[in-house]
Order: C-alpha cells, then sequence, then structure tokens
C-alpha cells in the first residue's frame, strides 16, 4: 500500500521498550521486514495506543492504522506492514487530532 | 526549486481569443449513457484479495453504479473500471469486505471460513499451488484469485451494469516497486472468457507470488512451467522484469499494458533490493515493449497527507520527498524525468488512478477520507469515446496517447488539446505535426470546468484564501493552463552517456534536470480564455495560441491547475507546485473545516481530503512537432509497429473467418513485428 519509512520501522520495532518510542542509536540497518518484525512493531504500538483514554482521537486513529497494518501482513507485505504501523506510531506521538469541545469525528458504523 | 531559465525551442507568438469548435460530441452509437469524446475510468484499485478494505464486488458497484448505494455512500458513475490489485497472494476471501470498511453484515472472513461453501455463485473449494499459510492466515495465490474469484465478479456485474469491466494487476515488480498491468487477451465478461492470461503473468512475473506450482492440469502437469522463481531483487531481478515486459510485447502486443506506479515512492533503483526506478528502467522498459509499457502513473492515495507530508503515500524518502501537487516528481517537474523521456521522442504518456484501499479514519460509506478515495471520486483517467467502447478501446486509447488526467474534476469529458499548421490537419495528443521551420503553429484548447465535484465540502479553499481568493471546494475552479515545450534531442541507445542517469532519493532528487530545454512557454490565465456559461452550470473555456515552429524536433505539454502562480506555501514564482507538505503549514480555519484534519497546537491543518480539493491539477499528455523532412520520432514508429500488428491481426482474422470484435479475442497471438527503436531510422515523411 504505502512505503515510507522501513528502515526507520524497522529501527523502531527493535527500539520500542517499556512502552516508549526511543530513538535509534548509531545507522539505521537496512533489513528486509518480516513477519515477526511486523507483529512485533504493531504489538508494541497497540500498547502505546492503549495507554491513551479510550476516547482519544488519537487512539483512534492509530489502532485504524495498525488495523490496516494487520491486514498487509495478512497479504505477506511487511513493509507496508510498518509503515502503517510508523504511521500509528507517528499519531500517538505528535496527538494530531483532539476534539474540541462539542466537537466529535462522526463515523458510520458496521450497525448504522 | 524549478528552473525558469527558458530555453525558447517554439517562440510564443501570440495568445489570441478565438471562436473554436468543440470536438463531436454525438459520435456514439446508443450503448452508451453518455456521449462525451473522452471516458473516465481508473485502473489501479484494491479489494479484499490483497490489501484493501472492500469486497471486490462493492469496489466495482461504488465504482461505476451511479447514484447512492444500497447502504449509504455516493457512487461514482465510472465509465470503465480495471481492477488492478497487488500480485502475491491474501488470506481473506474477497467476497466480502474488511471490518475496517464498517459495512453492515460485511465482516473480515477468511479463505479458510468459506472453502467448499457457494458464495454469490463462486465455489472456491481448494487453495492451490504451493501451501501458503495455516489456519486464518492461509494464503490464496493471487493467480487464483484473478482466474477463479475476481474474474467470474467481472463477469457477474459487467451486464449489470453495461459499463466496461477488466481484470488487471498491480504488478510487484521484481527488483522495483509497481507496475499497472492488463492482458486483456481472453477476457470477454458479457461472454463470459477468461482472465487466465492475466493469471499467468501474475503467476510468472510477480515477486510476491512465490508459488511454484500454479496451474495444473487434468493430470497434474503444470500448465505454466518454467517460472524463474529466484531473480526477484536487484539488478537481476530488474531483468526479469524486462523478461516481464519482452513476454507482454511478443504475446500480446496489443492487447496488454505495463505502466509503472507510484514510481518515485520507493526512492531510487537499489541493485541489491527492490525499491525505485531510474530513468533507465523506463527506458529499458520501452525499448522491450514498444507497444506495451508506455507510460507511467502519477501516485493515488491522494488523501493521506498529514501535516508531515504521506499525500500519495510518498515519504521523505521518495524520490522529490513528497507529491507536487498531488503528482510525483518525474512528471510535476518542468525538465524532469518525464521531459527526459519525451525529450527522446519516446511514445511515454502519463495516467492517473485512486490506488483506491480504504478511507483511513473513516469507513466505506462515510463521506470523509484519510487516504484513498473511491474510483472516480477523485481521480480520472480519460481514454477517447468510440461507438462501441471495450476492453480494446482501453488500451488503445492509452497507448495513443491521446489521454488526459485529471484530479478533483477540474475539468471534464471534453478536452480538446490539438494544434496545426498551416493547414487543417489537427494533431492531438499523442500524435506528431510535421511542419516547415518558422512556420506558424496554432494551439488550441477547449475545456470544461463543471459546476461540482464530489467534495462534501462546500467552505472556501483555504490555500486560495491566502490569495483572497473565495472558491468553494466542492466547485472547481481553473486558474490557469500551462503550455510546456521541450526539445527533442532523439533517443538515446542502451549503453550511450546519458541513458543511465544517478538518481537521488528525498528532495535531492527534485533537483535533477532531465531535459534542459523545457520550458513553461505560455501561461494562459483563465480570464483570458473565451468564456461560456453552460446550462448545467459548469463553463466551457476556450483558448488559441500560436507558437512558431523551430528546426528541432519538439513537444508541448500542457496542465492546469486551481492555483494562481506564487501562491504561499503551494506553488512557485514560475506556477509550478512545491513540495505538497507545505500545505499542510496553511490553517483551516472556517467553523466548517472537519474534525480529523491533523492539527498543530490545536489549529487544523489543509491536509488529507482536504488538501487534495484544495490543490487541485491536470495534466494531459503531449502533441509532438518535427521538421519536414526529419526522420521519424520514436513515438510515431512505436504507433506505427502498432498499426501494423493490428492490420496482421485482422488480417489473420479475416483468413480465419473470424469477426472483428476485438472482445473476442481470446486466442494467444505471436506477433514478431519486432521494436524498431535505435535512433537510426531513415524513415522520412
Amino acid at each position: 500500500m504505502q512505503r515510507r519509512m522501513n528502515t526507520l520501522m524497522v529501527c523502531l520495532a527493535v527500539c520500542l521498550t517499556g512502552g516508549a518510542v526511543t530513538p535509534c542509536s548509531g545507522d539505521s540497518v537496512s533489513v528486509e521486514p518480516t513477519r515477526e518484525s511486523c507483529e512485533a512493531a504493531v504489538e508494541q504500538t497497540r500498547a502505546l495506543a492503549a495507554a491513551l483514554p479510550a476516547d482519544d482521537l488519537s487512539r483512534y486513529f492509530a489502532e485504524r492504522d495498525l488495523h490496516q497494518a494487520t491486514i498487509e501482513a495478512g497479504n505477506g507485505e511487511f513493509d507496508d506492514c510498518l509503515d502503517m504501523t510508523a504511521r500509528a506510531t507517528d499519531e500517538i506521538k505528535e496527538r494530531r487530532h483532539t476534539l474540541h469541545p462539542g466537537e466529535k469525528l462522526k463515523v458510520l458504523q458496521s450497525n448504522e | 526549486m524549478f528552473p525558469s531559465a527558458k530555453t525558447i525551442l517554439l517562440t510564443a507568438a501570440s495568445v489570441s481569443l478565438a471562436l473554436t469548435h468543440t470536438a463531436t460530441a454525438d459520435d456514439r452509437g446508443g450503448d452508451r449513457p453518455r456521449a462525451n469524446p473522452y471516458v473516465a475510468g481508473d485502473m489501479h484499485n484494491h479489494n479484499t484479495c490483497t490489501d484493501g478494505s472492500v469486497s471486490a464486488g462493492y469496489a466495482i458497484d461504488r465504482s461505476v453504479a451511479s447514484g447512492v448505494a444500497a447502504g449509504g455512500g455516493t457512487n461514482f458513475d465510472l465509465d470503465w473500471f480495471t481492477l488492478g490489485n497487488h500480485g502475491g497472494a491474501g488470506n481473506r476471501d474477497c467476497r466480502f469486505s474488511d471490518n475496517l470498511a464498517n459495512l453492515p453484515g460485511d465482516p473480515t472472513t477468511t479463505w479458510s471460513q468459506t472453502l467448499g461453501q457457494t458464495i454469490d455463485g463462486i465455489t472456491i473449494t481448494s487453495l492451490k499451488g504451493t501451501p501458503n499459510g495455516t489456519g486464518s492466515g492461509a494464503t490464496m495465490w493471487r493467480w487464483q484469485s484473478i482466474k477463479e474469484v475476481e474474474y467470474p465478479i467481472i463477469v457477474n456485474r459487467t451486464p449489470k451494469y453495461n459499463k466496461v469491466l477488466v481484470e488487471g494487476l498491480e504488478w510487484i515488480v521484481p527488483g522495483h516497486e509497481h507496475t499497472d498491468v492488463a492482458v486483456i487477451a481472453g477476457q470477454n465478461p458479457r461472454g463470459h472468457g477468461n482472465a487466465d492470461k492475466m493469471a499467468e503473468y501474475e503467476f510468472r512475473f510477480d515477486r510476491a507470488d512465490t508459488d511454484a506450482i500454479g496451474l495444473l492440469d487434468g493430470e497434474n502437469g503444470q500448465v505454466w512451467p518454467g517460472k524463474d522463481n529466484v531473480n526477484n531483487s536487484g539488478t537481476a531481478g530488474h531483468q526479469k522484469a524486462v523478461s516481464g515486459v519482452t513476454w507482454l510485447q511478443t504475446h500480446y502486443p496489443l492487447q496488454s499494458y505495463a505502466i509503472p506506479t507510484h514510481t518515485e515512492r520507493a526512492g531510487v533503483f537499489n541493485p541489491t533490493g527492490s525499491n525505485g526506478y531510474n530513468i533507465e528502467h523506463f527506458r529499458d522498459f520501452n525499448n522491450a515493449g514498444p507497444t506495451v509499457a508506455f507510460g507511467i502513473e502519477s501516485p493515488g492515495h491522494m488523501a493521506q497527507g498529514s501535516v508531515s507530508g504521506g499525500s500519495g503515500s510518498y515519504g521523505t524518502g521518495a524520490v522529490g520527498g513528497g507529491t507536487y501537487g498531488l503528482s510525483g516528481v518525474y512528471t510535476a517537474k518542468v525538465g524532469g524525468l518525464w521531459d527526459g523521456l519525451l525529450g527522446e521522442g519516446r511514445n511515454f504518456f502519463i495516467y492517473v488512478s485512486s490506488d483506491w484501499h480504504n478511507r483511513g479514519a473513516g469507513g466505506a460509506r462515510d463521506a470523509f477520507t484519510t487516504s484513498d478515495f473511491i474510483p472516480g471520486e477523485y481521480t480520472k483517467l480519460y481514454v477517447p469515446n468510440s461507438e462501441h467502447f471495450r476492453a480494446q478501446s482501453i488500451v488503445d486509447g492509452m497507448r495513443s496517447g491521446n489521454s488526459y488526467s485529471v484530479n478533483a474534476d477540474i475539468i471534464g469529458p471534453d478536452l480538446v488539446f490539438r494544434a496545426r499548421g498551416r493547414d487543417d490537419d489537427w494533431k492531438t495528443m499523442g500524435e506528431t505535426l510535421v511542419v516547415r521551420p518558422g512556420e506558424k503553429i496554432t494551439v488550441e484548447m477547449t475545456m470544461t470546468v463543471p459546476a461540482k465535484n464530489n467534495s462534501p465540502y462546500s467552505f472556501n479553499n483555504p490555500l486560495l484564501q491566502q490569495v483572497g481568493i473565495h472558491q468553494p471546494l466542492n466547485k472547481p475552479s481553473l486558474d490557469h493552463v500551462d503550455l510546456i515545450t521541450g526539445r527533442i534531442a532523439g533517443v538515446i541507445p542502451p549503453g550511450s552517456p546519458g541513458y543511465a542517469v544517478a538518481n537521488a532519493g528525498g528532495v535531492a532528487g527534485a533537483s535533477i534536470v532531465y531535459n534542459p530545454t523545457t520550458t513553461i512557454s505560455q501561461q494562459i490565465h483563465a480570464n483570458n480564455m473565451r468564456s461560456k456559461r453552460l446550462r448545467d452550470g459548469s463553463t466551457q473555456l476556450t483558448f488559441t495560441t500560436t507558437f512558431t515552429a523551430g528546426t528541432t524536433p519538439s513537444y508541448i505539454r500542457a496542465r492546469g491547475t486551481n492555483i494562481p502562480v506564487a501562491t504561499p506555501n503551494v506553488t512557485d514564482s514560475a506556477g509550478s507546485p512545491l513540495l505538497d507538505v507545505n500545505n499542510a503549514l496553511v490553517s483551516c480555519t472556517d467553523p466548517a473545516c472537519p474534525t480529523h484534519l491533523a492539527a498543530v497546537n490545536g489549529v487544523k491543518k489543509v491536509t488529507f481530503d482536504v488538501q487534495a480539493y484544495s490543490n487541485v491539477w491536470f495534466y494531459a499528455n503531449p502533441i509532438f512537432i518535427r521538421p519536414e523532412g526529419s526522420s521519424k520520432l520514436l513515438v510515431e514508429k512505436n504507433a506505427d509497429l502498432a498499426r501494423r500488428l493490428a492490420e496482421r491481426a485482422d488480417n489473420d482474422h479475416d483468413g480465419h473467418g473470424h469477426d472483428h470484435d476485438h472482445d473476442r479475442h481470446d486466442h494467444d497471438r505471436h506477433d514478431h513485428d519486432g521494436p524498431d527503436h535505435d535512433g537510426r531510422d531513415h524513415d522520412r515523411d
């Protein structure tokens, strides 16, 4: 689907520890992504998202990206999986989405 | 960022207003709902057979149906649709959507749950080929889903919509990023037919398809033997990719295409991996497949741009460091890679498609998107209409170069872009005008700016607000058209200096000039065009201008935009698009600015779909020009080659008593009319 920063994400997958994102030290290692590196990155980013309040809009955005990451993994596209995970990580770090008082993101649910 | 020095090869003599007639609009039969000179389609989109969010059938329904979908959501009424899904394998049953789409009663379903069941008239009893994954992770190789799932769905949908539906592929290319491919041979959805040749191509040449078995015959023999399952990356992978293009050229020279897509995204070519393309790789493809590898596609994913970039799914490592006016730098840069190829006189054209996967934070029925648009919603690839428009018409139209690419309906289906010399022999996109040096060349353009597009937003365009223009996002507008000219120096033979050009990832890649003679020769503001308000609220714009023919071959291409020259954070002083991440420096302050926009310090920025509807462009393919008595250009030779191949095919059919309905050309052809691309041809007019 997309390929933005594979090397960075392999780095992030390795460096995500204890629920915190820490920068990699030294040069990034260009490694072909695998199912294992993808799943590890998704799980760790999912934990970061879960630490946010359930109604946090950035958490919602991040979890949508993580869902797509698992789709990419199911399709054997592990580089795209890592890219989507990176996007989710960025959303959690930067908190680009917040709701102003009275504001709501309206998304049609499957029961609507 | 872009060169502003003008190397004049054609002298802009005047920009004048003139009445013109529009292209014939009523010259097709009654089997099509509309009678426009061009028809809109999409050739690159995804469903749950790979990494899309909706079922294969739902994707088709929303793209080609009209009105509102039964469960909600606008349909986009495309005239033609090529299902262009990844190669490789997928674990989801693509007769179902994914939970991500939030569609009622349509949950994520894997092949492991449905084997043996008949669903939508299709029964899958086993996952064929080399076993790949277990349980819910068990995958179906794409050759099987092309042949046994997607194509049967196309057969089912075709009579329902009376649209042209084609089974294609987004080829995951050995040694490279991706390429849109279609092999239409055998496909005849109205009479059923099959997509076996499309499936065979995917099996043989897709680097993500590592199945070693493929289709078996009744005696368990391999139907497609001899697959190279080794050389899938780097330089060896590129050679396999060239072999794939050669295979298309050899077997289906008029019934296939191979169009590299989002070509800047994965950075530069990596001789030991699978990344992007450099100019020499496109040259290799065009040399190997002169009638099948005739262009590149701009990125889709038009609504992915956030405050750190990402539109087109391009990150900072992409060649160019991101998109420019929602296009890649290879096509957006004046004098860039595309101009380098046109500067050889190659038949190399550009196309656009949606690359539809999902709507990001939205479900499939929501009006907003933070990722992709549904085919027909935002991007439209226009190819010529014809009386009996069919799959072959799509391929023929694309190959001819007589096509144009439109975002956000900035113009409609009736573009006239043509040029003539002193006689009335008009030439349009993809064609070559032969003139005497010094002769006056008249260029005419007519286009219709529709009354509305598919934007759900009626607040004013925040990028235009900066310069005092108040234009609702759901009402298309045209600021100006650029006529871009470049000199043609001739074909560079493989191995010669300049054939391979050092490339660079990131913004450094935007500095590479491939054709220094390219320039914006004329910029025609919409205020200087003749304007006619039409009854449906749309506006027809027309201009005529002239150039003076030079002594060397050249080309004229066109692009248009809603963005004025030197709009802060959007265009430079020449009017070329800046890196799109700059758009996000502009705030969206209207009370109606939607909740999903990315914010900085709580202030919403021009991102996602609002960015896409704010920064709008169209691109028209070039008209070539050469002096009388000069050698034919490669674009002419390859068009001649296509004509010879078509004549031979027709003669073969006549000899065998077949009719002329190309929809029924479902057998192999082995033409041996080879390419002629050494640039030394002395075929003169």
